[in-house]
């Protein structure tokens, strides 16, 4: 998967890259599976603060989005 | 799979993925750069070059990684062209930590967002993508265009040190205020840079 990856950006010189994950939803936090194995960073054994991690990037996720963002988010609307 | 031949829908599929990512693009950029109005900037531009580049989205692939990459990209960018780097030095974290409206961080929680803060960029963000984010260390790997032995080995120190700092309550009042720490980290952000960025240069 990872050769096709690195094939198809060295091919085209693209400026992003395109993941092959089928993982499609932007869940809040989705498991944590795949070859690379279990990652136990957030959970089982570890510390206190592997908890606190976790809970610093979903209180940004679910802070409201400024309006910034939703003017954005308008604009390349009007622009599609 | 040229713009002409995306249908209306999936146009409209793209903009509504993109949309329900960006809780994750700025708790992502909030980690990686610390300052939340820098990490908001840096979203916007992840959000632009997305956009532009979204015909090489494969429909049915995961958003959330792939403007991630877009996202870690643009923030080496930026830090290699100096846009964060006056910033560390001025510590980041009393500022950083200022929690958004109606939210107060408990101390701990403080502590381990400022040593976060110090760790070298390619160990955060690994910790950051599989400890906060949830991604396997698979898909932390193809984010940041390295094997997978790497981002556990990066996790590992990762979580090594920020034990060590919080056990000790060793936490460094400035998050980069040694001028050799801080210039060893640019060296990395462009070795970083230069190796494994195949997104957003220039």
């Amino acid at each position: 998967m990872l050769t096709t990856l690195l094939a198809r950006v060295l091919n085209k010189g693209d400026s992003v890259v395109p993941m092959p994950s089928r993982n499609n939803k932007a869940s809040p936090a989705p498991s944590r599976r795949g070859e690379g194995g279990p990652a136990r960073a957030a959970g089982g054994e570890g510390p206190e603060w592997t908890q606190g991690l976790r809970q610093l990037y979903n209180s940004v996720v679910e802070e409201p989005l400024p309006d910034n963002f939703k003017e954005l988010l308008a604009q390349l609307n009007k622009g599609a | 799979m040229g713009s002409d031949t995306r249908t209306a829908s999936e146009k409209a599929d793209f903009k509504q993925e993109l949309t329900d990512v960006v809780p994750h693009l700025r708790a992502f950029a909030r980690g990686l750069c610390g300052r939340a109005d820098m990490a908001d900037d840096l979203v916007q531009e992840a959000l632009l070059k997305a956009w532009a580049a979204q015909d090489r989205f494969e429909p049915g692939t995961s958003m959330r990684a792939w403007t991630f990459v877009i996202l870690r990209n643009a923030y080496l960018t930026d830090m290699r062209r100096n846009r964060f780097r006056g910033d560390y030095d001025e510590g980041v974290a009393e500022r950083v930590l200022t929690a958004p409206a109606g939210q107060e961080e408990p101390l701990h929680l403080s502590d381990m967002h400022r040593a976060l803060l110090t760790l070298p960029p390619e160990r955060r963000e690994a910790l950051l993508l599989v400890g906060a984010g949830g991604f396997s260390y698979e898909e932390a790997a193809e984010i940041c265009g390295c094997a997978i032995g790497t981002i556990k080995s990066r996790v590992g120190r990762a979580r090594a040190a920020l034990n060590t700092m919080l056990s000790e309550g060793n936490i460094p009042q400035r998050a980069i205020g040694d001028s050799a720490a801080h210039r060893a980290i640019l060296e990395e952000l462009d070795e970083l840079a230069s190796g494994h960025s195949v997104a957003a240069r220039g």
